[in-house]
This record gives structure tokens, sequence and C-alpha cells, in this order.
């Protein structure tokens, strides 16, 4: 089971560990884009970091934490969206401002293996 | 431009169906980012070998970026037991062999597990925070990302400029394998750039 419950995910996030997002395709004028999302604890709170990058992955290369960010000057972590002080209000700000799925939450690093699939949904239904 | 001409002429009735309606302009992929001048990189470098003061964890992820091409990943997982003293040489990320260190970057990395031994922890990674100093988790994310301001120059642009200089001198096959990178991902810093010799002026010469 790839996907965190929502315990899980604030458990996690309570533990001081990472977890993402992938929030699917975007068009940004009119440029073809992906977005997701990471949740990182650290001692003053919860920051959210939004990351939209160019889809240039192939269905060998699915690392999108290289792929291009479509905002040049954007860090590899994605841009700093807010930091909440708690773990709660950070998943709640997540899914109310930027439609994140309580229930599609994954551990640190496993956002690529999102891609995969996104990937593969989009061939089989394009 | 197009999109702006049909706009307009469908707007005055000029013509009833914009073609343009529905087409995304896709600009060719690859890097875009800023790199830094050679002036920038040796101000970098003395700023984190010399006395400046630099905080170690300052000077580790930065030198590893800039010689290394280090991502911020990879420094945040880097352990102790990567640490190989005999052969100073550091394992990092998914790389697949052991990155040996010049002798500025051990020098550095020595530095910073001279700060580290100065806070009583379990924690078994190199780079300890206050936060992370009673547990065994790396650093944040938030941490790192903060960890090269007062350098003055962001983490992506010192590690694109060592990338896109080593993927334009060097075949991008042998830097993904000693990167740990997809080739693919190489490609990336590829964008744009046309071998001197292969221009028509620089052959006549």
């Amino acid at each position: 089971m790839r996907h965190l419950t929502p315990a899980f995910a604030l458990g996690a996030l309570q533990r001081g560990k990472q977890i993402e997002q992938f929030l699917g395709a975007i068009e940004t004028d009119g440029r073809p884009g992906l977005r997701w999302i990471a949740l990182s604890p650290s001692r003053t709170g919860v920051t959210i970091y939004l990351s939209e990058v160019e889809d240039v992955g192939t269905d060998t290369f699915l690392d999108i934490t290289e792929f291009p960010p479509l905002d040049p000057n954007e860090e590899t972590w994605g841009r700093e969206v807010a930091v909440l002080p708690t773990p709660e209000e950070a998943l709640h700000q997540a899914e109310y401002e930027l439609a994140a799925d309580p229930q599609r939450w994954v551990n640190d690093g496993v956002v690529c293996d999102e891609y995969q699939d996104f990937r593969a949904a989009r061939r089989s239904n394009p | 431009m197009l999109r702006q001409f049909f706009g307009f002429a469908r707007q005055q009735h000029l013509i009833l169906i914009d073609p343009t309606r529905g087409l995304t302009a896709k600009e060719p992929g690859g890097f875009r980012g800023r790199t830094l001048t050679l002036d920038q990189q040796r101000e970098l470098f003395r700023r984190w070998t010399g006395n400046d003061h630099a905080h170690p964890h300052e000077a580790l992820f930065g030198i590893l970026a800039l010689l290394h091409g280090a991502s911020s990943a990879e420094v945040r997982m880097l352990q102790i037991t990567d640490i190989d003293p005999r052969t100073q040489t550091v394992r990092l990320g998914k790389r697949p062999h052991p990155v040996p260190l010049d002798p500025a970057s051990w020098t550095v990395l020595q530095r910073c597990l001279a700060h580290r031994e100065g806070w009583p922890t379990d924690n078994p990674h190199v780079m300890v925070a206050k936060g992370t100093k009673s547990g065994r988790t790396q650093a944040s994310t938030a941490y790192l990302s903060h960890a090269l301001d007062d350098c003055g120059y962001p983490p992506r642009m010192i590690r694109s400029t060592r990338l896109v200089d080593r993927v334009n001198t060097m075949d991008p096959k042998l830097v993904a394998a000693a990167f740990g990178m997809d080739p693919e991902a190489t490609l990336i810093y590829l964008a744009d750039h046309i071998d001197p010799g292969r221009l028509p002026d620089q052959q006549r010469n």
C-alpha cells in the first residue's frame, strides 16, 4: 500500500518525516507541466513546498525532482507556499488551498512512483 | 504573438474561428536557469575554504554542490558511515561509486564533523540541526533551503553551474554515471548548447 492513510500522514509529519503528493498535470502560459507538493516538518513548523516542472519524462526517466522547473529560478524543492505551526494545520492548508487529496499522501521520495502511474493512466486514457 | 493576432481578428469578426484556440506552444524543454560566473565561483570557493567564518553546514553544502554537483537531498542524507577516511571518499545518494574528495572539500567536511562533535547526538547524519540532534532523521528540507542564504546564491544555481559545465565539456552519459543521475536528466543541461567547433565561422578558422 503506497498511500498513507490520513492518520499515517499525520504521524509521519509528527515524527519529523517529509510527505509528498503528486497533483497532476498543469498548464502555465500554454506550457504543459506537472505539479506536486511536499510537506516538510522542521523546528519552526511544517513548510509546504509547491513544485511546478516541465513534463520531460519518458518511460525510463521518471525522476520528477530532476525535471526543469517552469520557473527557471525555482529551487529543486519547489516554492515555499506557507509555514504552518502544526502538522494538522499544514495538512488542512494543503488540502484546502492546493486541492491535495487526504487519501493520496506518500512518503518522501515516492512521488516519482506516482508520476509513473500518472503516465500509465494517461497512456491508457489519453 | 500568433494567439494575440488571431484573438484580435476573432474579436473584430474578421474570422469566424480562432485557429490557435486549444493549441499549446511547447517551448523546447531544458535548463534555462542561471549559473555562476568564474569570478563568483572563486569568491564562493574562497568563502567556504578560507577563514571566512561561514557556517560549517553552509560550507559543506556549498562546496559539495559547487565541486561535486551534489543535490540538497544527497547532502541531507549523508551519514557518518558514508565517509571513508582511508580513501578520503564519501558515498553520495544513489551514486554508484564513492566520490573522491579533493583536499579542499575534505577539509570542509572535517570542519563540519568537528562542529558536529560539539553536539552530543546519536543521529547518524553528518548534518545535524537543532531540530534533529535528539532523533535520527536527516535535517529538514526547510533547514537546507536556508543553509546557503548567507552566501547570496541559491543552491540550484550553484549545483547547476557544475552540471552545465560537466555535461557540456564531457560525455553526458559519463556525467550521469558519475553523478548517479538518469542519462536523460543530464541531457536537460545540454539545452541550447552547440559545440563551438560545429559553428560555421569556427570551422573556417
